[in-house]
């Protein structure tokens, strides 16, 4: 176990620059994921983590020790690939005991090891198949296997659950998650989904083409993103993104309804701003914003409606059972919060509250 | 159709291609070699197992022999070490690898014959480019007589094996590359030094390419002819003469028909024992690790 720290890293493929300079604190013990759109340098930042691609620039240390100079094996973590990497012509037992037998282990040391991780993850009766004999799912857990025998410092995963049916994914998810919580090793964990990383994380690090754009914990990241792009990535559906100005009292959207809002009464009046609302805040009311329907869609519990307010393609989740058709027109207001980006810089300006009525 | 039958229909067309060109004459030769035909114009009449007793007691066969287990230990193990060594090295430098990658095909452009003349040229005493490389270097000292008869066979076979290397390390680069980037990685991160690495996991996974290379090293050592009948003609004195070669020799040279099959089925035979169990074990193992 250990604490990681990433300390103004760069990452440079000749003129191209990967990672422009990234400062995270990974606490021992703890389950961060990185996140962001595919190409962001999720992958090239835990490849420096595990010593696969060199450090441009900045440090890494593991346990207090820069590794910058160190080969994977001196650094003490695992990693789990996206393919898995099990070697083919190996048993699963070699698979998982490959690194020990490296090191020289004894070969009873090696059984237990082997037979305690099998018994963990559930691959007992499977130890002496080769990988080709296994499902997607037994596959994966073996990789696991392989990580858990080595018992490093810091587990290292690169989209390990994104070949998988999601079904699959979602039991995963938890094994992965329940797992961690009983070894208690520091993890990093790559994804680009973020419901993996907001089910599994303690801490987010969400990064967008090779910068940081917001780390915190996913309730941090719903209820207090820092951008726009925090924003429409975190959350699912994304955040309806509405654009707005400042008025006495609250904001006035572009089609002239007026939203009364607590907290608004800091900004100017006329300030433009981007209102951002969760596709769960929207309640149907007697007036509000006007949303012309293109679909709903329910699934039971809820009803998703998508549509456009204006000009805006919007999503709305509501508890009520609609049928609106195309052309429907509804009227929704927030009732949750309401976050204030200022369109510039997309930074979030403020967060504030619908007024109720009645 | 019948669905017994079907396989068999897609069958066919390799079954009687394999039949006129493959099965036929193997049949053809052990039935000539049970006979004293000589030349082409009559059959001879059957003797049955006498052609192989005589190549029991055949001095020259039995000095052949003696030359072709040499060929196939050297070939086994010179081209097929070069080989891979060459592949890693190619493997890791990018600059110019397609280059390298070139000039490593081409030896291959060449037949075994054209091989034997250039480098017939290139054992020439002392103005060998081989000669003039060591006087040079001043090396005169290494300088033997290159085709005489102590180095003659050697000589045949450091030509040969020239190309055989080229063989295998295409071969073998292309073997290199089917191997996943993630495992190396993997075994990297497992702990493995770069010769653990090789050891096992490199290596073992060559299988499919080391199968190809092994038995065509097998196959061109036991069938060795042309290379020899272009550099040496067998000679000086039979020291450089192969199994290949004296079957030639047997058959176009003595007409003895009967006499040149009975060698060819032996050449046949030791091929199908060498061959045959290896690529089936490597079958085997490579369905095992690459599905
Ligand atoms: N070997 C390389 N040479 C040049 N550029 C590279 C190399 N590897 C990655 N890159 C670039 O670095 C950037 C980050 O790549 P990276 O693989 O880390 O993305 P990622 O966030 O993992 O994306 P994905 O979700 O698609 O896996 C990309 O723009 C990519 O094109
Ligand atoms: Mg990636």
């Amino acid at each position: 176990m250990a604490h990681v720290t990433i300390n103004q890293v760069i990452k440079n493929y000749g003129a191209v620059q990967a990672i422009k300079g990234i400062d995270v604190e990974i606490e021992d013990g703890e389950f961060v994921a990185l996140v962001g759109p595919s190409g962001c340098g999720k992958t090239t930042l835990l490849r420096m983590i595990a010593g696969l691609e060199d450090i441009s620039g900045g440090t890494i240390s593991i346990g207090g020790k820069v590794v910058n100079g160190l080969q994977p094996k001196a650094r003490d973590i695992a990693m789990v690939f996206q393919n898995y990497a099990l070697y083919p012509h190996m048993k699963v037992a070699d698979n998982m005991s490959f690194s020990m037998q490296l090191a020289g282990a004894s070969k009873n040391e090696i059984k237990t090891k082997v037979e305690d991780a099998a018994r963990i993850l559930n691959l007992e009766p499977y130890l002496e198949r080769f990988p080709r004999e296994l499902s997607g799912g037994q596959r994966q857990r073996v990789a696991m296997g392989r990580a858990i025998v080595r018992n490093p410092k810091v587990f290292l995963f690169d989209e390990p659950l994104s070949n998988l049916d999601a079904k699959l994914r979602v039991s995963m998810r938890a094994e992965i998650k329940s797992l961690h919580q009983r070894l208690g090793t520091t993890a990093v964990y790559v994804t680009h989904d973020q419901i993996e990383a907001m089910t599994m994380a303690d801490k987010i690090v969400v990064m967008s083409a090779g910068r940081i754009e917001q780390v915190g914990t996913p309730l941090e990241l719903y209820d207090e993103p820092a951008n726009l792009f925090v924003a429409a990535f975190i959350g699912s559906p994304s955040m309806n993104l509405l654009s707005a100005e400042i008025c006495d009292g609250g904001v006035r959207f572009v089609d002239g309804t007026v939203l009364q809002l607590s907290g608004t009464e800091v900004f100017n009046t006329d300030r433009r701003v981007i209102a951002g609302i969760r596709p769960d805040a929207f309640e149907l009311a007697e007036q509000g914003l006007t949303v012309q329907v293109e679909v709903t869609e329910p699934t039971g519990a809820e009803t998703q409606v998508v549509g456009q307010i204006g000009d805006t393609p919007v999503t709305c989740l509501m508890r009520e059972r609609i049928s609106g058709r195309y052309g429907d027109v509804l009227h929704v207001l927030p009732q949750g919060p309401v976050h204030l980006f200022d369109p510039d810089t997309g930074l979030r300006i403020g967060t504030a509250r619908a007024v109720l009525k009645n | 159709m019948n669905a017994r039958l079907t396989p068999w229909l897609f069958l066919m067309p390799a079954i009687v291609i394999y039949g006129i060109f493959g099965a036929y004459p193997i049949f053809q030769t052990f039935a000539i070699s049970l006979t004293d035909q000589v030349g082409v114009a009559a059959p001879g009449k059957f003797v049955g197992l006498q052609n192989y007793a005589a190549l029991l007691h055949d001095d020259y066969f039995l000095n052949s022999l003696k030359h072709t287990g040499i060929w196939v230990i050297a070939f086994l193990l010179v081209p097929n070490t070069l080989a891979i060594s060459i592949a890693l090295l190619v493997k890791q430098t990018f600059w110019g690898a397609s280059l390298i990658k070139t000039v490593f095909f081409l030896p291959l452009a060449l037949s075994f014959a054209i091989v034997g003349v250039i480098w017939g040229w290139i054992y020439e005493p002392d103005v060998g480019l081989l000669d003039q490389l060591l006087i040079g270097l001043g090396l005169d000292g290494l300088i033997v007589e290159w085709l005489g008869p102590d180095a003659a066979n050697y000589s045949v076979i450091a030509a040969a094996a020239w190309r055989q290397t080229a063989f295998a390390t295409v071969i073998f680069l292309a073997g290199l590359s089917a191997i996943p980037q993630e495992l190396l990685e993997a075994a990297k991160v497992d702990g493995g030094t770069r010769r653990q690495i090789f050891f096992r996991i490199t290596l073992p996974l060559l299988k499919p390419a080391s199968t190809i290379a092994v038995s065509s090293a097998l196959i061109q050592a036991l069938l060795a002819t042309e290379i020899v009948l272009t550099m040496t003609e067998g000679g000086p004195f039979g020291s450089s003469e192969v199994v290949g070669y004296r079957m030639y020799m047997e058959t176009f040279w003595n007409y003895k028909f009967g006499y040149g099959a009975s060698i060819g089925v032996i050449v046949t035979l030791m091929t199908a024992a060498f061959v045959v169990p290896y690529v089936r074990r490597m079958a085997k193992a490579q369905e095992r690790d690459w599905s």
